[in-house]
């Protein structure tokens, strides 16, 4: 009965579906929140930039979804992953369980539900006469990246929060200065191209912003450098987070 | 049973909690101080000691949740277990989805667990609830039902601690004599409990745990004699 990999692989998987299950069952229209709650706050953003404001007309909308959606999966990725150590406190109470597998299971349970979200993006933009084009069959590609890294800033702050709570109070702070500085409302032509480069460095969200934006608007190929480049790194530090998170398996159960 | 190498040794094994999170001045909870114990194979061993002696944090230090701050534990390369009722129960989710993830969060196997599904509820008497959310279930079904996932378990080291009260009269009943029928058995077991007669009844040794430390360690009737002593002493003061 020696616990393993393929088995704890399998438990986070069984345990992404029962939890997808679990919080859909919690509300009368289940499954269907799913798409209700992306497609509402799609409408809003449309009602608010498209139809109250005028500004720059339909142009804007679609402008603004393309940056505002993958942005939203990053930041609700890493809300619900920072706190999911400290949750699964009655849990590592009891048995002995790899803690890394607390983000481990919100992540996945976000990224499922983005596909969705995703799809519905790409029907909206149609509909918003957004012509498709090859350069959609590379958004996968995109996506993986965002998940690499959405995977190594969630477990950073994971297994940095337990030890330091306060941490819970500044990150939303910093994820909306975060947002702010991604070009989510504007768009980054501003700054000059050779200061661009630097930012792009400085601000890895910005870069694949702006790389979600060539894809879906422009039919543009993505940066393939900048994205290899990204996923490299949050792999590399994912692996290295995995190995922390090992070292402090048995001191997880003290702190939380 | 003496004559055996030991599958667990405790050496001077203190546990100690920071209480406050304040980084310039530390303080500290000795929660063990100094607790040494042998256990052999075959054993059932019984943990004794009052509210707050530390028995709860040994069961934790034994079953690998948390490592010790001082001293050591030296396994033999074997598998502990605690026998903990509905880990990682999920309200919304049905009794079924409950039972395999509680089954791999214990170690089983998935499809030992999907095989084994029939019995643990015909056991727990739910088979009726398989397929119902476990908000649905009442307190006594639900410790019913995690305490039939646990039957299956026979890890080298079986670790309770105090759960053979589960349920109404009659699954107490039916509880307690798998529980025995374990005891009875070859497998290794530490009992937790603050309550003399139960170690009495059920385990061959015993260790007295006071106030963070390992006050005796022997035969369980003398051990468990020399607690409720010390109990009826300071009962008096």
């Amino acid at each position: 009965m020696r616990k393993n990999l393929p088995h704890y692989t399998r438990f986070v998987f069984f345990k992404v579906i029962a939890n997808l299950k679990s919080e859909s069952s919690r509300n009368y229209l289940s499954y269907l929140w799913w798409i209700i709650e992306p497609l509402l706050q799609m409408v809003l953003f449309y009602l608010v930039f498209g139809v109250l404001l005028r500004r720059g007309t339909e142009n804007f909308v679609v402008f603004l979804m393309t940056g505002l959606i993958p942005w939203l999966w990053f930041n609700k990725s890493l809300n619900h992953g920072m706190n999911s150590i400290q949750q699964g406190k009655g849990l590592m109470m009891q048995v002995h369980i790899p803690k890394i597998i607390f983000p481990s299971v919100s992540i996945f349970q976000n990224a499922i539900k983005q596909t969705v979200v995703m799809l519905l993006l790409l029907i909206f933009l149609f509909f918003a006469g957004v012509s498709p084009s090859f350069s959609w069959l590379t958004l996968p590609a995109l996506f993986a990246t965002e998940f690499l890294m959405i995977t190594c800033c969630t477990f950073a702050l994971a297994l940095v929060v337990p030890f330091l709570p306060d941490l819970r109070v500044i990150i939303p702070f910093f994820l909306q200065a975060l947002m702010f500085g991604s070009g989510v409302f504007y768009s980054l032509d501003m700054i000059s191209p050779d200061k661009r480069e630097l930012f792009y460095i400085l601000n890895p969200m910005a870069n694949l912003l702006a790389n979600y934006r060539a894809v879906l608007l422009e039919h543009r190929l993505p940066n393939w450098t900048a994205m290899g480049i990204i996923s490299l790194v949050s792999f590399c530090l994912t692996a290295f987070l995995c190995q922390v998170a090992h070292r402090l398996d048995r001191v997880y159960p003290r702190v939380v | 049973m003496s004559s055996a190498a030991p599958l667990i040794s405790v050496r001077n094994v203190g546990v100690r909690y920071r209480v406050n999170r304040n980084p310039f001045r530390k303080r500290y909870y000795d929660a063990l101080k100094n607790i040494s114990f042998d256990l052999y194979p075959g054993d059932s061993l019984g943990i004794v000691g009052r509210n707050g002696a530390g028995k709860t944090t040994m069961l934790r230090l034994l079953s690998g949740i948390i490592a010790p701050d001082s001293g050591y534990i030296d396994f033999a390369d074997i598998t502990t277990s605690l026998l903990s009722l509905q880990v990682g129960f999920d309200p919304e989710l049905s009794g079924r989805d409950n039972a395999i993830l509680s089954g791999m969060l214990l170690g089983f196997p998935m499809k030992t667990i999907e095989s084994n599904l029939d019995t643990i509820f015909a056991f727990s008497e739910l088979t009726d609830f398989i397929d119902k959310p476990v908000k649905f279930y009442s307190a006594g079904m639900r410790a019913r039902l995690g305490f039939s996932i646990t039957l299956g378990l026979s890890p080298d080291v079986l670790l309770i601690d105090e759960v053979l009260g589960v349920g109404d009269i009659d699954f107490r009943k039916k509880s307690m004599e798998v529980m025995k029928e374990k005891l009875l058995s070859d497998q290794t077991i530490v009992l937790v409990s603050h309550s003399a007669a139960t170690v009495k009844e059920l385990c061959n040794r015993a260790v007295w745990i006071k106030n963070g430390v390992s006050k005796m360690e022997g035969d369980a009737v003398t051990v468990v004699n020399a607690y409720e002593q010390d109990l009826l002493r300071h009962a008096k003061k």
